[in-house]
């Protein structure tokens, strides 16, 4: 049987705008997404799809409906219960460079370990990583001194360091050319298939809808269509 | 571009905010600058003036020219006399408060027609008058003269009291003058009708006392002319004085030179036949005057150059850390098509706009704080009796462009390095690691290295920089400069040793670290060059300031002290004595059987028992020509006479300056009657032991005499004894000479010489009002006066002092206030620009307290470590520099041993005031970081 790792009910989102009606940029949006798989949220930009992301990611709130995560509901932790989720349970892949400059890719990652008290052979661990990523020869190297598609790389690979059971990316390709954009989800197949970690990611890129496992694609603020390519058993 | 220039200074408020006060304040200390001088120096003028007549009790701006008509052409001459004085007076360009003439006869014998108990029936006397004389006299008895002759043919004439005690005349006296004839046909005959005095005390119409013409009859000086200079009698020689006083408030600093020509040449040309001009006082006061003033323009100028060096610095690095926000902005206006020149030219644009902003408000606050300056009575002290004239001088406004530039200049200069930015350029430069220049050239190891010499070279020539200075030279102004060198590159090498520290910190706990403190040390050792300014900012600040307060409270509490050490006491008097000295020489004396004794007639001192608020009250004798016999050898030395009890009553000695309390010397002394004690450099001299037989002797006006006394002990300090005296020679070389001084027993020297002149020293518990009160209640007649609460004020009212306390305490709440903007400004931007970063972080799972967590870190080993660093660099230089640099200060009457002196208040308000801005820092960081939404922040990141 299919097994869900996060679980929306009806959830609202809604921007509150000074003087104006509010923005309802998700509306009733549910969605459930499998474990150890690659589900995709594909749409438009402003359609809402970044926002979903935030919401089950724990980053953001919603207005409105209820959002599960691993069974136990995530919409009414307290900050505190949200941060140890995000540092032991999730990672995230930003759109643009979301590596901490003043670290080393070696650090960066090494650094995800420290934040989730990894109990592990962390050097062990950082390589493991950066390998998984084809960066094991810039371990040294500082952030800015890496090209785009590199530096989203290594982003990938302190988002898994910790063994997170959920990774994020949110637009992990939107300012890569699409080759390089083709490298980085075959590296989250990869993951899903070595590490068995669940990977959501948000696309605009209509190329890249096969890779996903479930497709999920959101129009102004609801699920206009779910397509699932491959189930998980 | 106009717009455009309105448009970024709008959308960048705060910075330009701070860049508009520290334009402000540069140009308002600038302008302070030339104001406060101008102000300070046209004050010292006046003050020089102003005390010499107190302690002269005569008026210094006096011209003085006497002349002598010569018989037959008496009205010529009195024309050209009256000429010449109105000639010479009328070339300074000052007004005149006083002219007074007085005329004489130049001696004339008078028989008296009514005698009261005179031997002699021909007595001496003068017939004078003064112009104005009756507006500044007062009758005591009868009356005023009249102007014209009475009908029984007399002159009235009114005579001054001594005048009346000497030569026992009355009113109503009649003098004969039978060689004087009144023009030139009836006997002068003068009858005399009052007794006059000054009206007022302190009548400076007055130049000689009413009691120096004690030989004049003086009559009106219409009846005089009429009688003895109008044209047709001219028979009779007239003494001719001019008295022309100027108003010397009016002096300023520009006039002296001419002053001095005009006077000396008018001295030297004038000295003919028909009249003299005596050398007036003020060309030595000028002369003094105008060494004073140098030496003071310099150490004030120089006192100023660390405040504008950090406001230059201010300026430089908020226009730096502007550039660094807009750098995008510049970049995409150089995509757009905008030239190198366009760009600086928006800058410019705008340092022009803020400038002229600046001027309009940095005038007025500069004439503020000149006025401040001038009200400041100790190191952040103010007295709001003291004020200074403050004008806008040309000078002022030369000043005022100069500091224009200088701002333009630092706020332009890192445009003209980030106004070839490209959007490449920006993004390359971002991700690589620049060293400072200063760092790779090791700049700061040789400031620090050239302000060490400095201080070598000038600390081994101590006492030769003491002589410089007393022979009326500035201090080398490179001592200052060396300080400030000191500073500023132990501030910059502190700087490697942060770094090394923080590196060794990292490097020990690197497995340990929690995440918030493992990311603020990498923050602090991968960034090092952004906090590098902010923190050199800091150290300066806080070296600076500790500096400034060292500086500032030891020259002023050192001379103070050195001044109440030399004295001796709170107050410290003598009393005119009497004695029968001229007697000894009349034939009544010379007849009496008796052999005569000289003696002094010694007045009451137990009168003063009754002052006000007396604690105690001593008897000293002190003569300053007493011969020390030891042995064979003899030399001049103080001898001090004193009641052992009283005198450990009324004086005060800091215990640390001698090895016991100095009371435990006075008991050893009490122990004998002979006991003396000596001064160690005297026992050194000569080789005294302990057990020793001294032989002194006293030598007075009219009497002397010798004892003998025994060697109980040595001192090197004692209250009133300096131990070294500064000797200008005649040719203006200074040297320092060895002075002596042997304490003995009042009672033994008054058994074996005589009861001498002695002084009264009073312990006044602090507040010497009552001293003043009693000798004016009792007329009581002094020949010294000292008051040790008087002289300390008037050391802090010293131009150098004041000035000095002033700029100081201006410079540190400049420091202070640019500091406080700057750290704030600093932190505010540098968390804007993480808050990226900050996203990151707490989407990754760090709590909000982490990130604070992180960034108190960050805060405490930069501004905490910068605090410390710049309290040992302050103390250090401290240590080092300020024996040096008070020399300036404290040059000829330095006895005591110098005590540097920082208060902990003064400290305690610049950590309170950095606490303060710490605090602030920290509310707006946790603000920040409270209110931060991380997928806002995240999104930010983005655009």
């Amino acid at each position: 049987m299919q097994k869900y790792i996060i679980k929306t009910e009806n959830v609202d989102r809604n921007f509150p705008i000074a003087g104006r009606e509010p923005v309802k940029v998700l509306k009733q949006v549910s969605v459930e997404i499998p474990e150890r798989s690659l589900t995709i949220l594909r749409g438009p930009s402003g359609s809402g799809k970044t926002t979903l992301m935030n919401i089950i990611g724990a980053l953001d709130t919603p207005t409105a409906g209820k959002v599960f995560f691993d069974g136990s509901e995530i919409s009414s932790m307290s900050d505190a219960a949200k941060e140890k989720l995000r540092r032991k349970n999730v990672g995230f892949v930003f759109q643009s460079v979301s590596l901490i400059p003043i670290m080393t890719v070696y650090e960066n990652v090494e650094f995800s370990l420290r934040l989730s008290n990894y109990k592990g052979d962390k050097k062990q661990r950082v390589n493991q990583c950066l390998k998984m990523v084809g960066l094991q020869n810039r371990a040294g190297h500082m952030p800015q001194e890496l090209s785009g598609g590199e530096q989203q790389r290594v982003a990938i690979a302190r988002a898994i360091a910790h063994k997170p059971r959920v990774v994020f990316a949110d637009e992990p390709t939107a300012e890569l050319d699409s080759q390089t954009a083709i490298t980085v989800v075959n590296i989250f197949k990869k993951l899903v298939a070595e590490e068995g970690v669940t990977i959501v990611m948000t696309t605009h890129d209509t190329g890249l809808m096969d890779a996903g496992d479930t497709v999920y694609t959101i129009e102004d603020g609801c699920v206009a269509n779910c397509v699932v390519n491959r189930e998980i058993v | 571009m106009f717009h455009l220039m309105l448009q970024k200074i709008l959308h960048k408020k705060w910075m330009v905010a701070s860049l508009l006060i520290g334009n402000i304040l540069l140009i308002a200390i600038a302008v302070s600058h030339p104001m406060y001088q101008e102000a300070s120096k046209k004050k010292m003028l006046t003050d020089e003036f102003t005390n010499y007549m107190h302690d002269n009790n005569a008026y210094p701006m006096l011209i003085d020219i006497k002349g002598l008509t010569r018989k037959f052409d008496g009205r010529e001459d009195t024309k050209r006399i009256r000429e010449f004085a109105n000639s010479v007076a009328s070339q300074f360009g000052i007004s005149e408060t006083e002219k007074i003439c007085v005329k004489d006869l130049v001696s004339s014998s008078a028989t008296p027609t009514t005698l009261y108990n005179r031997a002699s029936s021909e007595i001496k006397l003068i017939v004078g008058c003064i112009s104005d004389f009756e507006n500044h006299t007062s009758i005591v008895s009868g009356r005023m003269y009249s102007n014209t002759i009475t009908e029984d043919g007399y002159i009235e004439a009114v005579i001054s009291q001594s005048a009346m005690i000497e030569y026992n005349l009355l009113v109503g006296a009649e003098l004969d003058f039978k060689s004087l004839k009144f023009a030139e046909k009836d006997m002068v005959k003068i009858r005399i009708v009052g007794v006059y005095t000054n009206s007022e005390d302190n009548d400076n119409y007055w130049v000689e006392s009413p009691s120096y013409y004690k030989d004049y009859l003086m009559i009106d000086s219409g009846l005089f002319d009429q009688g003895f200079v109008a044209n047709d009698t001219k028979k009779y020689n007239v003494n001719e004085h001019w008295y022309t006083l100027l108003d010397y408030t009016e002096l300023v600093p520009e006039q002296i030179d001419n002053i001095i020509a005009i006077t000396e040449k008018a001295v030297e040309e004038n000295n003919n036949v028909y009249c003299t001009m005596e050398t007036p006082a003020y060309i030595d006061l000028l002369k003094d005057y105008a060494i004073k003033e140098k030496q003071i323009m310099v150490t004030l100028s120089i006192l100023q150059v660390p405040v504008i060096v950090l406001l230059c610095a201010f300026l430089f690095m908020i226009s730096r850390q502007m550039l660094e926000m807009e750098e995008n902005e510049i970049a995409i206006l150089k995509s757009r098509g905008a030239g190198r020149l366009q760009i600086i030219w928006l800058y410019f644009l705008q340092s022009m706009f803020l400038s002229v902003i600046s001027v309009f408000a940095g005038l007025p606050l500069g004439k503020l704080i000149c006025k401040i300056l001038g009200a400041s009575s100790a190191f952040l002290e103010f007295s709001a009796k003291r004020s200074l004239a403050v004008e806008y001088t040309g000078e002022v406004f030369k000043y005022c462009i100069i500091a224009v530039f200088v701002s333009m200049f630092m706020t332009l200069l890192p445009v003209l390095s980030k106004s070839t930015s490209s959007i490449v350029s920006v993004k390359r430069r971002r991700s690589r690691k620049v060293k400072p220049l200063w760092q790779k050239l090791f700049l700061d190891v040789v400031i620090l290295g050239v302000a060490v010499y400095g201080y070598y070279s000038f600390n081994s020539r101590k006492d030769e920089l003491l002589m410089t200075v007393l022979s009326g030279e500035s201090l080398d102004p490179l001592i200052f400069l060396s300080s400030s060198l000191f500073i500023l590159g132990a501030g910059l090498v502190s700087l490697r040793i942060h770094s090394l520290l923080i590196f060794l910190l990292f490097k020990l706990g690197k497995r340990a670290w929690r995440p918030a403190s493992y990311t603020s040390f990498l923050q602090l050792i991968r960034s090092s060059s952004k906090q590098a300014f902010i923190m050199v900012f800091l150290v300066l600040t806080v070296a600076f300031g500790m500096f400034n307060t060292t500086v500032a409270r030891t020259i002023l509490a050192n001379a103070e002290k050195n001044s109440d050490y030399n004295i001796g006491a709170d107050v410290v008097l003598k009393e005119v004595w009497k004695n029968n000295a001229a007697y000894a020489n009349t034939p009544e004396a010379a007849a009496s059987d008796a052999k005569f004794e000289i003696s002094y007639t010694e007045p009451d001192s137990g009168r003063f028992n009754d002052i006000n608020g007396m604690v105690s009250m001593a008897k000293v004798f002190r003569s300053e020509t007493t011969t020390i016999k030891t042995g064979k050898d003899e030399k001049q030395a103080t001898l001090l006479g004193i009641n052992t009890k009283t005198f450990g009553e009324t004086t005060k000695l800091d215990r640390s300056l001698l090895k016991y309390d100095y009371r435990e010397y006075l008991n050893v002394m009490s122990k004998n009657s002979d006991a003396v004690l000596v001064s160690m450099n005297f026992r050194d001299k000569y080789g005294i032991k302990l057990g020793d037989q001294i032989t002194y002797n006293v030598t007075d006006d009219i009497i002397s005499g010798s004892g003998t006394g025994i060697v109980y002990g040595f001192f090197e300090y004692w209250p009133g004894y300096q131990k070294t005296k500064v000797v200008i020679g005649a040719d203006g070389s200074t040297s320092r000479e060895e002075q002596y001084m042997v304490v003995a027993h009042l009672s033994a020297i008054q058994e074996k010489v005589g009861v001498l002149p002695y002084e009264l020293w009073f312990n006044m518990g602090g507040n010497t009002e009552g001293v003043y009160s009693f000798v004016k209640d009792n007329e009581i007649q002094l020949t010294e006066f000292i008051d040790a609460t008087e002289k300390r004020e008037a050391i802090s009212r010293e131009a150098l002092f004041q000035g000095t306390n002033g700029i100081l305490t201006m410079s540190f709440i400049t420091i202070l206030l640019i500091c406080g903007i700057g750290y704030l400004i600093y932190w505010t931007l540098s968390i804007r620009s993480r808050e990226l970063l900050f996203g990151i972080f707490r989407a990754m799972g760090m709590g909000k307290n982490e990130v604070i967590h992180m960034l108190v870190n960050e805060q405490v080993f930069t501004g905490v470590v910068a605090i410390v660093f710049g309290l040992v660099i302050g103390w250090i230089s401290s240590r080092m520099f300020v024996p040096i640099i008070q020399i300036a200060y404290s040059a000829n009457d330095r006895s005591l041993p110098l005590e540097l002196i920082t208060r902990d208040s003064d400290m305690a308000r610049l950590l309170i005031i950095i606490g303060i801005v710490f605090v602030a820092c920290l509310a707006v960081l946790i603000r920040q970081v409270y209110s931060m939404k991380i997928s806002q922040a995240l999104k930010l990141g983005e655009d």
